[in-house]
């Protein structure tokens, strides 16, 4: 196998390239999923899917920026998790999306893995998808043909597998900013503090009117479905009440009731399970204001 | 005790300023012109016979400088430390992932790792064996036909039935540990030369340069002097490069192409290939009087040393060695297996089977504490070892014994002092803290039976400096800084004047491993005889400068002096002038005999040992009972080295110590399912990283000093891992009241303990 390296230097070069290659080519941003996979695929003997053109989209400039306009936020796909978490605006408007990126990796990951390359990646486990999915995000894709913008529900298959065309290149990722008067959690768990693939992961975003019930919810949960998805029913269990102990609970139970019924019963689930439910339970009073660490 | 000057104080260690700027030097860094790239093929299976290997396509590809195969091992076919059981390259069968089958020289890695792919081997898959408990069965598979039992140790002492029946209290419990990976940075690598008159020279980092020279030696045939090795610097190596590693395929290379040779394994051949801890499976039966006094102890251990020898055997003799804890008991039935299967290979590894058995005794020992309602230190220091006392397999202490002494510290360090106040206020209120202890003692040495020496040189160099040499290599611990600071105290010289040759068989006597907390002790007690011998060339020189008998000349730091006349002094720096002018060497050599116990276990070798390191451990923990979590929030350590040559140093290797045994009691496991590595990267196999740590590690050195150690010293590289596993498995049931079995202690296992306590 030979390997091709191209480094365009324009969105417009890229596309091109990628149009002209669809079949023999693939988009590298920072690398810390495709370098990886690379050599897994070598040292477990069976390489797979050989890609012959790596491109290397780094050089492209203007694809890094978090903008806050008109009520909504777009984050440039190579926008690297440090760079979010760092963000005053993401730190302001959704910090839990700032907590999610500043858990990835270590720094040297953070400093080169990009929000782009997470959500293309499609990693159960990835830490941006769970707020994402809370904020009903959507991508820019874009190609020769023009580009085109998905829910970012809708963009995934399964593990590891989208809808994103050879061609395409994800521009970036924007969603309406949620209101002032919401809160926000992020929580994950790992097997360690740091460079931890999350075992478990779910992002909560609620907002409690003026008569103090919770009148809008997102419960996303991560590393526990084959593809991020809100669990409305959970969601169901909070609208209308006024924050208290039992329906946070049984908002927590459908999380782990929902991640049965996707994922099956495995050997983790009886770990899996109940712990879900603990994590989403603290992720909901967290996004009350009630922070118990 | 002699006055010193450097032993004792915080001397910086002397590669502490290359390493920290990048600019030391690893083996893998080192490059030749014209060097050829090496890339070994490794098994297809766990276990299989080898039917054809076919090189053909590889030798054609262009940049293939040559592939090798079994036939072109000129020599012993065969390498191991205690037997050579492992192929260096396999002939007729695989007995595990690891198994090297072919070696290919390239123009580049690349190319090599392309010539490894098409290579045809066929195979004859054989059922496997991964279990050791079915691997002693009459009806299991075989992975070497002398059979799956590689070594069996079985002591009986006293009337262990007798002291069941007398007993108060009786636990009995079957544990189980996981396969820790020594995880140096730098994984197995190295580089070679070979001179127009075959002379070969190997870089390669390594625990003990003389007998990779007799390992490579053996395999090529070939006389052990053409051969050099150079293990130092290693960049970590924990026991797991005491073994053979690439050494002897880099010298095939350069045997068989007349270039120069590099090999780097990957991270993932490195887990594949490399060396392990023994996963071992322990039940252990111990009883109690009711006022404490441990009555008797039945052990069986059975230990997977995977596909070979290597340690194995004198692995499970250390085991049960230590697996009565430092504590007195009078009745024991000790039984310990190292079995062959197909799971990689274990060999030696920090600690030495010590880790295993430790963990189980000092649980044990917490049960029998905790159904006595008695203070955890107290049964320890009642049953803990003092000097003369006879410990489990029959041998008297006759050595220093510092175990009390670290109990007593450990009793006062504030953690200890403070724990009723530290544990009530956990983070949060599903939180729950518990502070553990345990303790431990560490054979220093090979033990009885095996042959343990060591050699030193001192040699006045013209500038008036000393090279000093000692073949234990530096593998991180920091011995090389021990040596100056000893060799100066002895020469009686500055250590600026002092220049470190370590670990090359090119430029330093045998002084066998850097393993063992054995390199201080034995480099140490040789360099105090080179210096000896030193201090007479010396003498005789001076006494001729100063016109003064011989025997009138006293060393003094920096120069000889005239006792006396005390005003007739000459200086080293001058001395050394005069030896060029007079064409004279001065030069002393050391050889250093290990002393060993008294006590002879028929038919062992290894066990006992004369001498221990000892050590007292506690951890603070925080276990979330959502998640079942566990934070090692604070540690204390404290060792016993003899005397501390280096505190700074004891004090980084009791640090590094705690963290390592904190990820064998929390995170770290080389799984491993039917034969097949599954955790072949770090972000499977869980390594704490520095946000792991806990907040505070508090070290307090309590020396007791060892009349046949250097100023004292004994050996303290080991015993710093050990007991800091179970005390944080002692101190997770101090919070939840849940007795961690199985190790590592994940959240799940944390999780399923609590979940099962609440429903019995
Ligand atoms: C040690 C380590 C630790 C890690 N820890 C975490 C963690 O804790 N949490 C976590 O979520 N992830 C983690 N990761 C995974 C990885 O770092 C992240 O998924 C990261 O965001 C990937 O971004 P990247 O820019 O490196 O992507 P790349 O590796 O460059 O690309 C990933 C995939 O996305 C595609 N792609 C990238 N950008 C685009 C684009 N603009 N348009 C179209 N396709 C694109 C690539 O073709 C490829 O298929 C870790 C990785 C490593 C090596």
């Amino acid at each position: 196998m030979t390997l091709g390296f191209i480094r365009p230097e324009t969105v417009y070069e890229a596309m091109e390239f990628l149009s002209e290659h669809k079949d023999n080519s693939r988009i590298v941003a920072g690398a810390t999923d495709v370098m990886v996979q690379m050599r897994s695929a070598k040292s477990t003997g069976h390489a797979e899917e050989k890609p012959l053109w790596m491109v290397d989209i780094t050089n492209i400039p203007g694809l890094s920026y978090v903008n806050f306009e008109n009520g909504i936020v777009r984050i440039g796909a190579m926008t690297t998790h440090r760079d979010i978490a760092r963000s005053a605006v993401i730190r302001d408007v959704v910090p839990f999306l700032a907590d999610a990126c500043r858990s990835v990796g270590s720094p040297q990951i953070r400093t080169r893995g990009t929000i782009g390359g997470n959500i293309v990646n499609a990693s159960p486990a990835a830490d941006s998808l769970p707020p994402l999915t809370a904020l009903s995000a959507r991508l820019r894709l874009i190609s020769r043909k023009g580009p085109r913008d998905v829910a970012l529900e809708e963009f995934f298959k399964g593990p590891y597998r989208t809808i994103i065309e050879p061609d395409e290149i994800l521009e970036e990722v924007y969603f309406e900013a949620p209101e002032s008067s919401s809160g926000c959690a992020f929580l994950k768990l790992g097997r360690r503090e740091s460079l931890a693939i999350a075992r478990l992961s779910v992002a909560v975003l609620l907002d409690v009117d003026e008569s103090g019930k919770i009148s809008k919810a997102a419960i996303a949960p991560g590393a526990c479905l084959p593809m991020p998805a809100r669990i409305t029913s959970a969601e169901e269990a909070l609208i209308g009440e006024i924050p208290n102990e039992e329906a946070v609970h049984s908002a927590s139970l459908e999380v782990g009731e929902e991640m049965v019924r996707v994922s099956g019963v495995r050997w983790s689930t009886e770990y899996k399970k109940p712990v879900v439910c603990a994590l989403t339970k603290r992720a909901i009073w967290k996004a009350l204001g009630v922070d118990e660490d | 005790m002699t006055k010193t000057k450097w032993v004792g104080t915080d001397v910086t260690r002397i590669d502490a300023k290359d390493k920290v700027c990048g600019t030391l030097e690893y083996m893998s860094d080192l490059s030749f012109p014209n060097m050829i790239y090496g890339a070994v093929l490794r098994s297809k299976y766990p276990h299989a016979l080898i039917k054809k290997i076919d090189t053909k396509r590889a030798k054609e590809l262009d940049g293939v400088v040559t592939v090798l195969t079994h036939e072109d091992v000129p020599g012993l076919n065969g390498f191991g430390i205690a037997i050579p059981d492992q192929p260096v390259l396999c002939r007729d069968k695989v007995r595990y992932m690891g198994d090297a089958i072919a070696l290919v020289g390239a123009e580049s890695k690349e190319i090599a790792e392309q010539a490894l792919e098409l290579i045809e081997v066929e195979y004859e898959p054989l059922p496997i064996v991964d279990d050791p408990e079915e691997a002693m069965l009459d009806t299991s598979p075989l992975v070497h036909e002398t059979g799956n039992i590689h070594n069996h140790v079985k002591i009986e002492r006293g009337d262990v039935e007798a002291a069941f029946n007398e007993a108060y209290v009786v636990v009995e419990n079957t544990y189980f540990t996981p396969r820790q990976m020594h995880a140096f940075l730098e994984p197995e690598s190295g580089v070679a030369t070979i001179d127009d008159d075959k002379n070969i020279t190997i870089w390669c980092g390594g625990q003990h340069p003389y007998r990779d020279q007799l390992q490579v030696a053996r395999a090529l045939g070939m006389n052990p002097r053409k051969i050099r090795i150079i293990n130092t610097p290693a960049g970590g190596a924990f026991g797991g490069k005491d073994e053979i590693t690439v050494q002897i395929y880099l010298a095939l290379l350069v045997l068989h192409t007349d270039r120069p040779a590099k090999i780097v394994l990957s991270r993932e051949e490195s887990v594949i290939a490399g060396m392990k801890r023994h996963p071992m499976k322990i039940y252990m039966k111990t009883a109690a009087a009711a006022d404490g006094t441990i009555l008797a102890n039945e052990v069986r251990v059975v230990s997977d040393t995977g596909a070979y020898a290597s340690l194995g055997g004198p692995v499970i003799g250390f085991a049960i060695e230590h697996s009565c804890g430092a504590y007195r008991v009078e009745n024991v039935r000790l039984e310990g297996f190292c079995v062959y299967t197909n799971n990689g290979v274990a060999g030696a590894f920090r600690g030495f089977g010590a880790n295993q058995v430790t963990f189980a005794v000092e649980t044990q020992v917490d049960m029998i504490a905790e159904k006595l309602g008695m203070d955890r230190l107290e049964i320890r220091k009642k049953n803990g070892l003092r000097k003369g006392d006879i410990a489990a397999l029959g041998h008297k202490m006759e050595a220093s014994v510092g175990l009390l002494r670290t109990l007593e510290a450990a009793e006062n360090s504030r953690l200890w002092q403070l724990r009723e106040e530290l544990k009530a206020k956990p983070g949060a209120p599903h939180k729950k803290r518990g502070i553990g202890i345990a303790c431990s003692f560490q054979g220093c040495g090979l033990g009885k039976g095996l042959p343990d020496y060591g050699a030193a040189t001192i040699e006045l160099l013209p500038n008036g400096q000393f090279a000093v040499g000692v073949s234990c290599p530096e593998i991180g611990q920091g011995n090389t800084t021990a040596f100056v600071q000893i060799a100066a105290d002895y020469i009686r010289c500055s250590i600026d004047d002092i220049v470190m040759l370590s670990g090359d068989t090119g430029h330093t006597l045998d002084s066998g491993t850097s393993t063992a907390s054995r390199s201080v002790y034995t480099g140490g007690n040789a360099l105090k005889l080179a210096a000896g011998n030193l201090h007479s060339a010396i003498s005789t020189l001076a006494a001729e400068i100063l016109s003064v008998p011989e025997s009138d000349i006293d060393i003094e730091y920096g120069s000889a002096v005239s006792k006396s006349c005390p005003e007739k002094t000459v200086s080293f720096k001058k001395i050394a002038e005069l030896m060029v002018e007079r064409g004279k060497t001065i030069k002393g050599e050391g050889y250093f005999i290990w002393p060993v116990s008294e006590t002879e276990l028929e038919g062992y070798v290894g066990i006992p040992h004369l001498l221990y390191s000892y050590i007292t451990q506690i951890a603070l923990v925080e276990v979330n009972t959502l998640t079942g979590e566990t934070e090692v929030l604070e540690a204390v350590s404290v060792p016993d080295p003899g005397k501390a040559i280096n505190p700074q140093g004891v004090e980084g290797q009791s640090e590094g110590g705690v963290v390592m045994g904190m990820g064998y009691a929390l995170t770290e496991d080389t799984i491993i399912e039917e034969g097949i590595t599954l955790t072949r990267n770090f972000s499977t196999y869980i390594l704490p990283t520095s946000l792991d740590m806990p907040c505070e590690i508090e070290t307090i050195i309590a020396e007791e000093l060892e009349p046949s150690g250097p100023f004292g010293a004994k050996g303290i590289g080991e015993a710093v891992c050990v007991p800091i596993s179970p005390a944080i498995t002692n101190a997770i049931h101090d919070a939840c009241g849940v007795w961690m079995k199985q190790i590592p202690a994940t959240p799940e296992r944390v999780y399923t303990a609590l979940k099962s306590k609440e429903v019995p």
